[in-house]
């Protein structure tokens, strides 16, 4: 007898309904599954026969065959276990067939008959709806996830056998079961995350002192989504910063929650049933590979820039990262997305994120205090320029991290808040943003660091006594077309940020004071040395 | 008759660049040479016998070798090639050899030039200091190496990274000469980011060298290029030094070669002072301004005005005076970044709040202005 069910289908980041075809007739037992399967899939035969034994159903004596269409896309991953299982119940007569009209069902089977978690629930879920499916049965621990979606009725269960009663009932019976699969649900999460949230505290500027430079160029590159690149001394708190960059981001609104949410899901990442209400802080090592940065697989997993999308991307110790690695970041960072041409096929991938950099400024990372620093400047050169030069034309505002004074330091006993926390930047962070959505209202660009060359001079006016400033900073340091869209934009940012319509001289000075610095620049000069070890 | 005059001087000239590309014989066995045969010219018939008692059977054969191969004809392609480079061959004997030069027990046999050979008679003082120095050793170097090119001295330096190309550059905006030592050919430009030092050096100053042109440079070469330096001046400055420096090299050969040696002294916690005040202490004088170098050179100072005496006129503008008296106190107290110098400024409490904004606007107009100086993220005056 022949009987269907939809599954969810996963590829890339995207989810589709894919359907479960289960015939079953007679002739010498056999079970066979087709439709491109990965390995995981196939395999899925032995899980699914014992599970059916051991949820106590039996499995039929005759020819079993499993399609999984539409055929010509590979499948992976293990969520097929589930639809697999109720596919073959049904073909047997077991559950009527009308009962698994308008599901869509997804989870992984174990061999005692349980129902486990699988990655990219949301994403399926949302595939479901799409398709105009009527309910959705997945694992009880993604039950939360699935809930996320909002539109669509969601089961969880936790047992093949669950699964099977549940389809038995009548739609009354079923939303009851529901809603107590539901209450269930968010009681045993309310319960496990007390203990957590005493543990976890956010990190807040106001646990930094002093640092005022790097503190207003965060404040900057929040306001502004302008990447930034700190440059200062071991121990004097680049990392610390970096990480109360999230802190003063706004909130993800309710779409950007969503859609950072699948990109977790399918990483199998998110945090059982929450959407992420905090923007991911992405911070890989610096050993990281260019596949793990991109994301890699025949289909590919979200990588490292994907992952942060919408949020921050930290590279600490930039100047260690491989070349070809850091080159990896030019595309997202133009474009926001990243293609990645692989044997699945080619997929895009979003990848939205506020590159934040840091780096010692030579080998030893004293430079330029001579009295601890003896790295020569051709070895302070060589570091830095490890950093490439059309990554660095990208990232707008270099802060300089400096040690803080013992009297500073001090302030931060008692418990005593810097006077810069999060909390006073974030309201200035907001204001900027809402400047910047009035400004922008009607165009793509949104904010100020996504400026165009020719939208800059648009939307980034001088006045007389302005423009001629500007011409005075640049007889003081010339500077390329690139550079001074640079300024102007940083200066606008700036701007925003104090709450003024036009761009000031002050505004000029200070996006001038956050230009990158000489050692930067400098690095392409001089190229290849003639003189063997002459110090 | 000039045409016959200037052959022979063509002639002695390729017998000079033979003498002085013979492998295998120094400058030492070079001097004895002429000394014995009279001219150039006349090494070249000089008998085995002679030779043999002039400079030993190893050097002689050397002599020899050259005598009868086809070394002249290399010379003589050699020198045309000099000539077509604008490079100057000035041998031992030459009038042109630089006169205090000839006075040195190890002075060069020959010096490869480029450039305007400084004057014989003109003052000269070597600004030398650290590759890697602070920003006040920089400061330093500028400021004497300006003021006493102003007074007509000639600035002589290794043009090296650091004090030693930022005295020659100096010299060179300040409307002066210098003369830059080079630790390799002087067809070659090191270090590569002295480029436009270089390339202003042979229009305006003069390049020297001891090193034949096409010489790499290798760093056994760079030590003895120093005893040049202190030879071609009458007294050396040391203008930043670590307590075991090279620069501590060209002190010793200077001593040696009875020139004045100054150095600037600096703070007793700086490690890149530590040199000069181990000079100091041993009895160097103390450069406290160029008056003092000149008058040890016996030349007159005119004391340059102090830029500051413009600013002191506009002094009753209120608010943004007060805030730029501020900046400028806290920057005379040390260079600093802009999280140092806010430190500073918020440290006088009594004055009030300045906003790091007001304090990096101030700190570009200054900039502007030319009174302060951002290296590195870090302000200077």
């Amino acid at each position: 007898m022949y009987c269907q069910i939809s599954a969810g289908g996963l590829r890339g980041l995207e989810s589709y309904a894919a359907l479960v075809e289960v015939d079953v007739s007679r002739g010498l037992p056999c079970f066979e599954m087709v439709g491109l399967l990965a390995g995981e899939v196939k395999e899925a035969r032995e899980r699914i026969r014992v599970a059916l034994k051991n949820a106590g159903a039996q499995i039929p004596a005759g020819k079993i065959t499993v399609n999984i269409s539409p055929a010509g896309i590979h499948k992976g991953g293990t969520a097929y276990d589930l639809p697999v299982a109720l596919g073959i119940m049904a073909a047997q007569g077991q559950i009527a067939p009308r009962c698994l009209e308008g599901v869509l069902a997804a989870g992984e089977l174990g061999l005692n008959a349980e129902v486990k978690p699988v990655r990219g629930a949301l994403p399926m879920v949302m595939a479901a709806k799409a398709a105009g499916m009527r309910e959705c049965i997945l694992p009880f621990e993604n039950l939360e996830e699935g809930l996320l979606e909002g539109e669509i009725a969601v089961m969880g269960v936790k047992t093949l056998t669950q699964a099977m009663e549940y389809l038995a009932c009548g739609q009354k019976e079923r939303q009851k079961k529901r809603q107590a699969a539901v209450h269930a649900a968010r009681n045993g999460s309310a319960k496990k995350k007390d203990p957590e949230k005493g543990r976890e505290k956010e990190a807040d500027f106001g646990m930094v002192q002093g640092m005022r430079e790097a503190k207003y160029a965060a404040a900057a590159a929040a306001a502004g989504f302008h990447s930034l690149l700190l440059t200062g001394p071991p121990g004097a708190g680049k990392t610390m910063l970096a990480r109360c960059i999230p802190s003063i981001l706004p909130p993800l609104a309710g779409e950007e929650q969503k859609e950072v949410s699948v990109i977790y899901s399918v990483a199998g990442m998110l945090e059982e049933g929450k959407l992420l209400a905090k923007r991911p802080f992405v911070s890989p090592h610096h050993t990281v590979t260019p596949y793990a940065l991109a994301g890699s697989g025949s289909v590919p997993r979200p990588g490292m820039v994907t992952l942060a999308h919408r949020g921050v991307l930290f590279l600490d110790e930039m100047a260690e990262f491989k070349r070809s690695t850091l080159d990896i970041l030019r595309q997202p960072m133009e474009e926001g997305r990243i293609f990645l041409a692989k044997s699945g096929g080619t997929f895009i991938y979003p990848a939205r994120f506020l590159l934040v950099g840091a780096t010692n400024p030579c080998p030893c990372g004293y430079y330029p205090d001579r009295n601890r620093c003896r790295c020569s400047s051709r070895e302070v050169r060589r570091y830095l320029s490890r950093i490439s030069g059309p990554l660095l034309d990208r990232i707008d505002l270099f802060g300089l991290v400096s040690p803080a004074g013992f009297p500073t330091l001090m302030e931060g006993a008692d418990d005593r808040k810097d006077s810069w926390d999060s909390e006073r930047i974030r309201a200035m962070v907001l204001e900027a943003r809402e400047r910047q959505k009035f400004r922008y209202a009607g165009t793509k660009i949104g904010l100020n660091g996504r400026l165009g060359p020719g939208e800059t001079l648009r939307y980034c006016r001088l006045g007389m006594k302005e423009q001629e400033f500007l011409e005075r900073l640049f007889r003081m340091q010339p500077c390329s077309a690139r550079a001074c869209h640079r300024l102007l934009r940083v200066a606008r940012t700036l701007a925003d940020l104090e709450g003024k319509e036009e761009i000031g001289c002050g505004h000029l000075s200070q996006a001038f004071c956050y230009r990158p610095k000489e050692e930067f620049l400098n690095v392409r000069e001089g190229g290849a040395d003639a003189g063997r070890g002459t110090d | 008759m000039s045409g016959k005059e200037g052959r022979m001087r063509e002639e002695e000239r390729i017998d000079s660049l033979w003498l002085c590309s013979l492998p295998g014989i120094g400058p030492a066995s070079i001097r004895k040479l002429v000394r014995a045969a009279g001219a150039p010219r006349e090494v070249r018939k000089l008998s085995e016998a002679s030779l043999d008692a002039l400079l030993g059977k190893k050097r002689a054969e050397c002599v020899l070798r050259g005598q009868t191969g086809k070394k002249r004809e290399e010379a003589a392609r050699l020198l045309e090639l000099y000539d077509k480079k604008g490079i100057l061959f000035l041998p031992f004997w030459d009038e042109k050899y630089p006169v205090r030069l000839k006075m040195l027990p190890d002075a060069p046999a020959a010096l490869y030039a480029k450039g305007r050979l400084p004057e014989k008679s003109a003052p000269a003082a070597a600004v030398i200091g650290a590759r890697e120095c602070s920003e006040y050793g920089r400061k330093a170097a500028r400021y004497f190496a300006a003021e006493l090119a102003k007074a007509g001295v000639i600035v002589v330096s290794g043009m090296a990274r650091g004090v030693d190309g930022i005295a020659g550059w100096a010299a060179l905006e300040a409307g002066g000469t210098s003369v830059a030592v080079l630790g390799c050919g002087v067809d070659i430009c090191y270090p590569p980011e002295n480029r436009k030092l270089y390339e202003r050096l042979e229009k305006e100053g003069c390049l020297l060298s001891e090193y034949r042109p096409g010489t790499c440079p290798e760093s056994r070469l760079f030590p003895p290029r120093n005893r040049i330096i202190s030879g071609l001046s009458d007294l050396v400055l040391v203008t930043e030094a670590r307590e075991k420096s090279g620069t501590l090299i060209t002190v010793d050969l200077a001593l040696e070669q009875g020139k004045d040696v100054f150095a600037v002294p600096g703070r007793i916690t700086d490690c890149c002072s530590r040199g000069c005040n181990r000079l100091i202490a041993a009895g160097a004088g103390a450069a406290l301004n160029a008056g003092q170098l000149l008058e040890a050179m016996g030349l007159v100072w005119t004391e340059p005005k102090s830029s500051r005496g413009g600013q002191k006129e506009t002094e009753n503008g209120g608010e943004r005076q007060s805030l730029r008296k501020r900046v400028l106190k806290a920057l005379e107290e040390d260079g600093g970044s802009l999280d140092e110098l806010y430190e500073r400024l918020a440290a006088d409490k009594k004055a009030g709040d300045v906003s790091l904004q007001e304090l990096m606007q101030e700190l570009v107009l200054l900039c502007m202005e030319g009174t302060a100086k951002s290296v590195q993220g870090r302000y200077f005056l």
